[in-house]
């Protein structure tokens, strides 16, 4: 389920100290959140981790926020700003074998959704997994993407074109094996 | 494979490996999910206090923290019931309001939380129909209603204005919450496209100005404005008119008027009035001056009958002009044209008493009978109880020292005077 709408009162009640705001906006947000990070760090327990650490973030600086009408930009700033900070660590470890894992070791689930998956982190570039992530996972207009990754609406949404096409590509070429 | 089916596919598979790690998190973060309605139950208990009706605060004495309320709530519910709480008559520790054009008032307990929030007109209601803001931190929940005003459009580059005003028992609380909070509201704004203007402002509690605003249906910072405003010593200004007006236009006279005891960010917009330079065009263009023949020329910011004006006065020649100029179109409101002529600084004769009643000394001061007057720069100063005060509608001519009374000079003297025929034949022009 897409998360375009987080209630901004939410984030208003977690600045008070609210637990079940807390619990709500983390019900909302959390596959966005780890979603995201992990379309940045390609690995699993990174994305965790910053997953982690971003809602941390999100409820100690609550108290902080400026309400624009954009929580959910908000949030995944933060999860921007801290997986950027993490490949900036270099503690990051890319791990190619975890895409496999991903079909063999989940059980829930299709198989062909987790191929999805699998293919949009191995075949799409940096920019490119962030924004069908994003898109998918959000439901975030292009011009919200492009806020978020700081980058031109139209290459976004050129990107996100370009990346579908090559997904639908993979999985046809995928299929033509099977 | 669609688009739409490669997204829910992507929806899924992240769904489906996305830890679940929220208990973790609410250990770590100390905090618990209790369900919404008895969480705010008890925040507003362990506030201590109130419900709200109206504008009227009904205090009840309950001072239990509300995780305790919570523990106990479910087991203790027929007992608690049972409990008559008394009305022990403690108020909030401040009212907060916030004016742009909706006017919100904000109530807040001795922890600076909110607790409630009333609208004061129906763009107020709208704002507020998208929050709840009980129990939030008032810097939290102020930066969330500007937020949300500016979404809803309230606050644009030609109403950029924001009226602050709190009230307190205690002056030095309400005057530190009032400075924190125009400042929090000024830096918030900061970071946004429009260059905005705070006021703030604080008052204590007054019953006179509640049952004012409560009248006329605008909040109590509103009401303390006009009040303010009413008081800046304008001659033109009535309640009836400021009533009127705008919050945005009553800042903007705030501001140009100098209202005191108040915490002032930015400039309220004016640029949709002509400014003082064109009220001065249009003043000089009606009275037929030129601008090199005016001089002295002064403006205040006013408002006459529900118009702000720019109020315009002028010396030209011997005559003074004052005029009330549209602050919207330029059109002259009212004007007035007196003759003034100029008082000049007597020279070598200045003391010269000879064939009246006054005397000169030593000193060039003039005696006329009991009274003692010195001329400095043209201007004549009678001393009174040993201090020298100006007298404008007085002049020496040949050590004589005469009074003007209705347009005629008349020696300031027991003598026969000579008559200075000055008349004023340009008095009736006005309006």
């Amino acid at each position: 389920m897409s998360v375009a709408y987080v209630d901004e009162n939410l984030i208003i009640r977690m600045a008070a100290g609210d637990g079940a705001a807390f619990k709500e906006l983390y019900e909302q947000t959390s596959s966005a959140v780890y979603g995201f990070a992990l379309s940045i760090l390609k690995n699993k327990h990174d994305a965790e981790d910053v997953m982690h650490d971003a809602f941390i973030k999100v409820y100690t600086a609550a108290v902080t926020y400026k309400p624009m009408g954009k929580p959910l930009a908000w949030i995944l700033t933060i999860v921007k700003n801290l997986c950027y900070s993490k490949v900036r660590s270099g503690t990051v470890c890319e791990d190619l074998e975890e895409y496999e894992d991903l079909v063999r070791t989940d059980e829930s689930g299709t198989i062909l959704d987790k191929v999805i998956l699998q293919e949009a982190l191995a075949k799409l570039d940096f920019e490119e997994r962030q924004i069908v992530i994003l898109h998918s996972l959000t439901g975030m207009k292009h011009r919200e993407i492009a806020e978020i990754l700081e980058l031109p609406t139209g290459t976004v949404l050129s990107k996100y074109n370009r990346s579908i096409k090559k997904l639908r590509n993979e999985l046809e070429e995928k299929g033509g094996e099977q | 494979m669609t688009e739409k089916k490669i997204i829910e596919s992507l929806n899924t598979a992240v769904a489906d490996i996305t830890p679940n790690i929220l208990d973790d998190l609410m250990a770590e973060l100390n905090i618990t999910a209790e369900p919404k309605e008895l969480m705010q139950d008890a925040i507003a208990k362990d506030e201590a206090v109130s419900t709200v009706t109206g504008r009227e605060w009904i205090k009840r004495d309950s001072l239990v923290p509300w995780r305790r309320v919570i523990s106990v709530a479910a087991s203790l519910l027929l007992v608690v019931a049972g409990i008559s709480l008394s009305m022990t008559g403690r108020p909030p520790l401040a009212l907060v309001s916030l004016d742009v054009n909706p006017g919100i008032e904000i109530s807040i307990n001795n922890k600076e939380r909110v607790i409630e929030a009333i609208p004061v007109n129906d763009e107020a209601a709208e704002i507020l129909a998208e929050m709840d803001l009980k129990g939030s931190d008032i810097d939290v929940a102020c930066n969330a209603i500007v937020g949300s005003m500016l979404t809803h459009g309230y606050l644009t580059d030609l109403s950029n204005s924001i009226l602050l005003s709190v009230s307190a028992d205690d002056e030095q609380v309400g005057t530190q919450i009032e400075k924190r909070l125009s400042k929090q509201i000024n830096d918030y704004l900061e970071n946004t496209e429009i260059a905005a203007a705070v006021l703030g402002q604080y008052g204590a509690s007054d019953e006179a100005t509640r049952s004012f605003a409560d009248a006329n249906g605008i909040s109590l910072g509103k009401a303390w404005l006009i009040k303010n405003l009413l008081n800046t010593g304008s001659t033109k200004m009535k309640e009836s008119d400021l009533l009127g007006l705008k919050t945005q236009e009553l800042i903007l006279l705030g501001q140009k008027r100098g209202v005191t005891k108040t915490t002032s960010y930015g400039n309220a917009e004016s640029s949709q009035y002509i400014g003082e330079e064109k009220a001065l065009d249009a003043a000089l263009k009606q009275a037929g001056v030129s601008k090199s023949d005016a001089t002295n020329v002064k403006y205040e910011f006013d408002v006459e009958r529900g118009t702000l004006i720019y109020e315009v006065s002028f010396r030209a020649g011997d005559y003074e002009y004052d005029y009330d100029i549209n602050a919207y179109n330029g059109s002259v409101v009212s004007f007035e044209k007196e003759y003034e002529p100029r008082i000049t600084a007597p020279k070598s004769n200045v003391g010269n008493n000879s064939g009246n009643s006054s005397s000169s000394n030593s000193s060039g001061t003039v005696i006329s009978g009991d009274d003692e007057y010195k001329v400095e720069n043209g201007v004549v100063y009678e001393k009174d109880d040993g201090r020298w005060e100006p007298e404008y509608d007085k002049k020496v001519e040949n050590g004589r020292v005469y009074e003007r009374d209705d347009g005629r000079w008349e020696a300031d003297d027991d003598d026969d005077y000579d008559d200075h025929d000055y008349d004023d034949d340009d008095d009736d022009d006005d309006d």
